[in-house]
């Protein structure tokens, strides 16, 4: 440390050993600080500054992404959160005011509660992210889910939505459909593909030019890992009509549990033609484990043809169309509204590019999260000063500015949350 | 402010020793690490700009390969823009004269200013590292996608710059807080010296401009290191929201470069011309006019970029817009010269250079700004051109100015007085060789950042690299006979120029507080009570009655 | 005079005299071919050989694409001919001149002429202020410089009229300049009705340029009638590139996964030069290309016998045709040696070291999946860098049957 400036006992400055020597007195000091507190929080404003842009540009070009992809947020962590750093900026505060009246015990609790609500906002925060990389709901590339938004399993790997690395991978050329049906095994069919070695699932393929599901199969022999298991009873069918998801989301309905109460893999054909909305019908081989990804599946299954959907009509299709003639006889016609179009959104089909949002949810609650670590070190820091008795009335600048550090990080926060968690 | 008894050694002699000099809190000191760093920065940003322009003088690959070419340009903008011009003035000059001339004995947080510095020297670490590394070959823009495919060394350079943008930043915070908190009670905003009202507007900007940089440069790590998918389209990011955000920054940046060479400018017409300054109160509304303005016209670096035309017609209008506070400046600086007693030592003719490729720098600009000229200009060298005469011309002959005025007072020493002006003559030689010629080159059609290039323009090429040899040469003999008269130099006098402000009133060198007794503050440009005394070279003060002591600050 | 006012006019003088002897020195002075941009000169035996001279230390830098594509024609089976050219790709390769003044390249389109008037114009007032200041700075440091006895007289240190009129003066000019750079932007950008004929597909890798016709025909070099307007549809396959030609005075950012636009209305029939202005990697400077503006009547021929001359063509011919139009030949060669990638001379049938360690056989489905899924097969040695390339299956094969001829 320079002896330029070295702190001297009472040294003309009365009262506090930590007021430097090129200040005029102690307000000095503290005026200086706070003037400069307040332009590094500027900056810091700026800093999330480029996020909010991104987020906004993103929204405004992407609103399905937003309307579909916050379904996997969990509104409820998200409230408790900020609830918990509400309290913290609380107890920050207080303990400006602890310092300036030398409630030296009162001063040393307040930041004990801080720092403890710190650890508690990033423990949730823990909690979340940790489900989101099980669940391989990450940002770009590696956004990977194994669930849709609204909690339903969804088959993982290399798929053919272009940008979202989840749902079903693509369709085998399978005879159309009558009395039984082909069984494909789309791996050995397609191995020259590179894709082939890493894919799961599989997809009966009735007529992929038509929407809806064309024929009801029975899954009769199973083999995968190895083995085979034959016959109804054998192949563990699964639950219909489980509990949505891993807790995720509430929307729509979710078949099977996540392995829960299974301990080896179920099978069952559903046709979910929303996953892929260009990819046409297909009847969905559900796994209900993680196990079975990655291995080589076949599936052998009897079907019969069922009469053909209508034809794919879209969303508002009940709604009454205006008519393009020149003819006299116009009705009211009723265009969704914006709330009733993001709905439709957020049921799916899951956009292209769905992993943008994550990479934006990632960034902003990512930056945040380091601002909220910085800050605990800070608070330990200030804690372990408090207790050594540092802080006078005199001197309580620190505090102060480290109070104010976290308001901000709480504001963020409170911008943070109702734009990721709370829109439609 | 506290007398300390010993306190009749200059700051560069007392505890002498290498230890106390890197963890001093003392702000000349500081400047004094800094100016080192920086100068052996630009001699670095030089060389690979020799480099550039050696490959340049014949058409098709000559003495490096097409890799290398593409390497040495974007490392020659990293340094120059990172290391060396955007710290430059404030960092260097700014950090030794500032709280002199304000009258305070420190900046702020001290503190805060040596970690500035080191964040300074771990910023140029890792610029070192990637260099090592095997450099990049992004530009120094490092726009997406090509930043994100590149196999080169990309992310220890930008975790550099992203270091090097919180130096930016903490320096500023510091200015700024100091000017508002350590002024002395006499000295009023309307009392300050210009140099101060630049080095104000330009701490504004850095702090609030520099962290866009921060966030830009960090998303750019992260999608590189995590593919986030922020920038890269094929994961359905957008490159052209990088070029928003880099730019949002990159061009109050260039007025964190010019404002305070335009501070140093001010000062050093005045006390050549040993008269008041034109104008002060425009001058100093124009400083801070232009950094507020300078944050609204980041777009005109995108005008091709397949923006919209609404945008482009309001960047357009917004960036004609900001070249007025700079014309008015250039205005008022001439008019300084009249009826002055002009004194031609070589700050002042780096001053008068600066005048004059400033004029230049400023309305090739107004090509630029023009939305129909700059689709034929844009990537052209006629850019290159325009942004070495504000960046090279402009910027670093004020620093050069700037460096020898304050010379004295920092160092002791005077520099060689005559080989000084010749180096100064063959910096303005060399730096017109140069770049003149690039801009018939850039409405001919020349692209930018091309090691190849069709015959016709050999010619021009050509000048060019002669030009360039002959202000690198000049470049070096400058550094080197500064850190020459560092031993070997005439010793100089207190106020060798006979300059007003605070700081010519503080010993030469200064000493470590400062100044030994609070200091009466002289009147602002009032070049009455000073009379030369030619034999020594100085300036000497006459005594007034109704002496002004500094009594607390604002 | 002081010693150091003579050295300063010295040096202002010097650099008049440069900028003047540079003028007189290049009126419009016809400049030689240079080498011919990559696709058009490849069955050109005598393409003249690059300009880096032999002894260059560069390390290990592949040349430009004229010698590499030189021996293409030379490496093939000895009893085919060189192919005949065609009449527009002979065009393509003839003298570029460069007839412009001082400041500007020639005008060829009504884009140019009026942003060039403007460019004049900004000129002049820029030429007005430079003198009128520099002048200023002159005379004034002449005249009050410092001799002895000489003192600086007293003199106003503000006049708010004079601030006051050197912000509105330049103020005014401003508003104009914007004002009419703004409308000469607008003709610019404003793409008006053209027919589909003249709607050209523009697609920018690294490094080269294709252009797609209303005829499905793909060539690099662009191929423009005179007087009608031209609307081109850009898109680029990998990063940032820039499309510009100097003479029609256009310019336009050519992005991935979005579309510019951009139009332009030749007047002078002619062959100009086409440039990439984003910094887009290695070989950005060899993005070149040309342009050709046909006379009137000469442009339908050229979509009409380039139809015939791409339907007739199949196998091998194809193959060769893709290799050289659509920007193989950029990191490719014929005749074994390593470029960007890998040369297809000698691999047909080969085993194929793959990073990942494994080994696959060079046959049709390998160069099938290199084709359509560049990165799934990534070899040690070779950058990651080769773009999906879109070719139609006929292309593809047309591609096999090439290398397959080159074993």
């Amino acid at each position: 440390m320079g002896q330029e400036h070295e702190h001297h006992e009472g040294h003309g400055h009365g009262g506090s050993p930590w007021i430097q020597h090129h200040y005029d007195d102690a307000q000095h000091q503290f005026d200086s600080g706070k003037l400069g507190i307040w332009f590094f929080l500027v900056q810091e404003i700026l800093f999330f500054s480029a996020l909010f842009v991104a987020y906004i540009v993103y929204r405004h070009h992407h609103p399905e992404i937003y309307a579909y992809a916050s379904h996997y947020l969990d509104v409820k962590m998200g409230a408790i959160n900020t609830a918990v750093l509400i309290v913290s900026s609380l107890s920050a505060a207080w303990a400006v005011r602890c310092a300036q009246l030398n409630q030296r015990k009162a001063l040393i609790a307040c930041l004990a509660i801080t720092i403890v609500c710190a650890f508690g906002f990033l423990g949730i925060k823990y909690v979340e992210y940790s489900h989101k990389i099980h669940e391989g709901i990450l940002f770009g590339k590696k956004f990977d889910p194994c669930v849709a938004s609204g909690g339903a399993h969804l088959i993982n790997k290399s798929n053919q939505c272009a940008g979202v690395k989840s749902s079903v991978v693509w369709d085998a050329k399978a005879k159309a459909a009558s009395k039984g049906c082909l069984l494909t095994d789309w791996k050995a069919a397609n191995a020259a593909d590179p894709r082939a070695k890493t894919a799961t699932g599989a997809i009966f393929d009735f007529e992929p030019e038509r929407r809806g599901f064309q024929g009801r199969c029975e899954v009769t022999e199973v083999t995968y890992n190895g083995k085979t298991e034959s016959g109804r009873r054998s192949i563990p069918a699964c639950d219909a009509g489980g509990e949505g998801g891993h807790g995720e989301g509430g929307h729509g309905e979710a078949k099977g549990g996540h392995g829960g109460g299974h301990k080896t893999p179920c099978f069952e054909l559903q046709a979910n033609p929303w996953v892929c909305a260009d990819r046409g019908p297909a009847a969905l081989v559900h796994y209900g484990d993680h196990a079975v990804r990655g291995s080589n599946v076949v599936i052998e299954a009897t079907c019969e043809a069922v009469p053909p959907a209508p034809e794919p009509t879209d969303a508002f299709a009940d709604r009454p169309h205006e008519r393009t003639t020149g003819e006299a006889t116009f009705r009211h016609v009723e265009k969704p509204t914006k709330h009733e179009l993001m709905h439709e959104f957020s049921n799916g089909p899951p956009p292209e590019h769905t992993n943008m949002f994550f990479s934006i949810y990632f960034a902003m609650t990512g930056l945040h999260g380091i601002h909220v670590l910085v800050g605990i070190f800070i608070f330990i820091w200030l804690l372990i000063r408090a207790i050594k008795g540092h802080f006078t009335p005199d001197y309580f600048g620190p505090i102060d500015y480290a109070a104010l550090y976290w308001h901000l990080v709480d504001l963020i926060w409170i911008f943070l949350f109702p734009l990721l968690y709370l829109i439609h | 402010m506290s007398a300390s008894a010993d306190n009749t050694k200059s700051y560069l002699e007392v505890n002498p020793g290498l230890r106390n000099w890197l963890w001093t809190l003392d702000h000349k000191r500081i400047g004094m690490m800094y100016l080192f760093g920086i100068l052996g920065a630009l001699l670095l940003g030089g060389a690979f700009a020799l480099l550039v322009r050696i490959e340049l003088f014949s058409p098709g690959l000559t003495i490096v390969g097409k890799d290398w070419y593409n390497k040495f340009f974007t490392l020659h903008g990293a340094v120059m823009v990172f290391l060396v011009i955007i710290p430059g003035i404030p960092a260097a000059l700014g950090n030794m004269v500032l709280p002199i001339q304000l009258g305070a004995p420190d900046v702020a947080f001290p503190k805060l200013n040596l970690s500035s510095f080191y964040l300074w020297c771990i910023g140029a670490i890792l610029l070192l590292v990637s260099v090592v590394l095997g450099g990049i070959d992004t530009g120094w823009t490092f726009y997406t996608p090509y930043s994100l495919d590149t196999q080169t060394a990309v992310i220890p350079a930008v975790m550099g710059a992203f270091i090097l943008g919180f130096s930016s930043i903490f320096t500023g915070l510091n200015f700024l807080v100091t000017i508002h908190k350590f002024r002395p009670q006499n000295m009023g905003w309307f009392q300050m010296p210009l140099n101060l009202w630049a080095l104000y507007a330009t701490a504004l900007m850095q702090v609030l401009a520099t962290p866009v940089l921060g966030i830009t440069l960090l998303l750019l790590f992260v999608e590189r290191f995590m593919h986030i998918g922020i920038f890269d389209p094929t994961l359905g990011g957008d490159p052209v929201l990088f070029q928003h955000f880099f730019w949002f920054y990159s061009h109050p940046a260039v007025y964190i470069m010019i404002v305070p060479a335009m501070g140093v400018i001010s000062e050093m017409l005045t006390t050549f011309s040993r008269k008041h300054i034109f104008g002060y109160r425009f001058i100093a509304y124009s400083s801070v006019a232009l950094a507020l303005f300078s944050f609204l016209v980041w777009g005109h670096h995108m005008f091709v970029s397949g923006q919209s035309r609404l945008a482009n017609m309001v960047f357009s209008a917004l960036t004609f817009s900001v070249g007025i506070p700079s014309a008015i400046k250039v205005f008022n600086w001439t008019s300084t010269l009249y009826k002055g007693d002009i004194r031609l030592q070589t700050p002042m003719l780096y001053a008068l250079s600066f005048l004059i490729l400033f004029t230049i720098g400023g309305l090739t600009g107004i090509f630029l700004a023009v939305l129909s000229i700059d689709v034929q200009l844009h990537d052209t060298y006629f850019v290159v051109a325009h942004f070495h005469y504000v960046m090279m011309g402009s910027t670093l002959v004020a620093f050069l100015g700037a460096l020898h005025y304050w010379w004295p007072k920092m160092s002791g020493r005077m520099y060689p007085e005559r080989l000084a002006r010749v180096c100064s003559g063959g910096v303005f030689v060399g730096f017109n060789l140069t770049f003149l010629p690039q801009f018939i080159m850039g409405s001919r059609g020349m692209p930018r950042r091309y090691w190849d290039y069709d015959p016709e323009f050999t010619i021009f090429h050509q000048l060019s690299t002669i030009g360039a040899l002959i202000l690198g040469v000049s470049l070096f003999i400058v550094v080197v006979y500064l850190f020459w008269s560092f031993k070997n130099g005439k010793k100089a006098p207190k106020n060798p120029w006979g300059g007003t402000t605070l700081e010519w009133e503080a010993p030469t060198p200064p000493t470590l507080y400062n100044f030994p007794e609070p200091p009466e503050i002289p009147e602002l440009y009032d070049y009455d009570d000073l009379v030369e005394d030619e034999a020594n070279g100085n300036w000497i003060r006459k005594p007034r009655s109704g002496a002004k002591a500094s009594t607390g600050h604002h | 005079m002081k010693a150091s006012v003579q050295k300063s006019l010295a040096v202002l003088g010097l650099v008049l005299v440069l900028g003047l002897g540079g003028a007189a020195a290049q009126p419009a002075a016809p400049s030689a071919e240079q080498p011919p941009a990559p696709a058009p000169a490849a069955t050109d035996p005598a393409a003249p050989a690059a300009p880096t001279p032999p002894a260059a230390p560069t390390p290990g830098e592949p040349d430009t694409k004229a010698a590499a594509a030189a021996p293409a024609t030379g490496a093939a089976p000895a009893a085919e001919p060189p192919k005949e050219k065609a009449w527009w790709e002979k065009k393509a390769e003839e003298k570029y001149t460069y007839h412009g003044n001082y400041w500007l390249p020639p005008s060829a389109s009504t884009t140019a002429d009026g942003s060039d008037t403007l460019f004049i114009a900004v000129l002049a007032m820029s030429a007005f202020f430079f003198f009128a200041i520099t002048g200023a700075v002159i005379y004034l440091v002449i005249r009050y410089r410092h001799r002895p006895g000489h003192k600086a007289e007293p003199s106003a240190a503000h006049s708010d009229a004079l601030e006051i009129t050197w912000t509105i003066i330049p103020t005014i000019i401003c508003v104009l300049l914007f004002v009419y750079g703004w409308r000469s932007y607008m003709d610019m950008t404003a793409i008006p009705e053209t027919r589909p004929e003249n709607q050209i597909a523009v697609t920018a890798r690294k490094w080269s340029w294709s252009f797609r016709y209303y005829n499905g025909v793909e060539d690099n070099v662009l191929h423009v009638p005179v007087n009608q307007p031209v609307k081109l549809i850009m898109t680029s396959q990998d990063v940032l590139h820039s499309f510009f030609v100097p003479v029609f005075r256009q310019k336009m950012d050519v992005l991935p996964r979005r579309y510019t636009y951009t139009w332009f209305y030749p007047t002078k029939p002619g062959v100009y030069r086409l440039y990439c202005t984003e910094y887009c990697g290695t070989d950005h400077s060899l993005m070149k290309t040309k342009v050709v503006v046909h006379q009137a009547g000469d442009y339908e021929k050229f979509l009409a016998e380039s139809f015939q001359a791409k339907n007739n063509v199949s196998g091998k011919d194809l193959g060769m045709l893709v290799y050289e139009k659509k920007g193989c030949i950029g990191c490719h060669t014929l005749d074994g040696r390593p470029l960007i990638g890998p040369s297809f001379k000698g691999t047909w049938d080969t085993d194929v070291k793959l990073a990942d360690g494994s080994t696959v056989k060079f046959d049709a489905t390998y160069v099938h999946t290199a084709i359509v899924s560049p990165q799934a097969q990534a070899r040690p040695g070779f950058p990651p860098s080769m773009p999906v390339t879109g070719l139609s299956e006929k292309e593809i094969d047309g591609v096999i049957e090439l290398i397959k001829s080159l074993k």
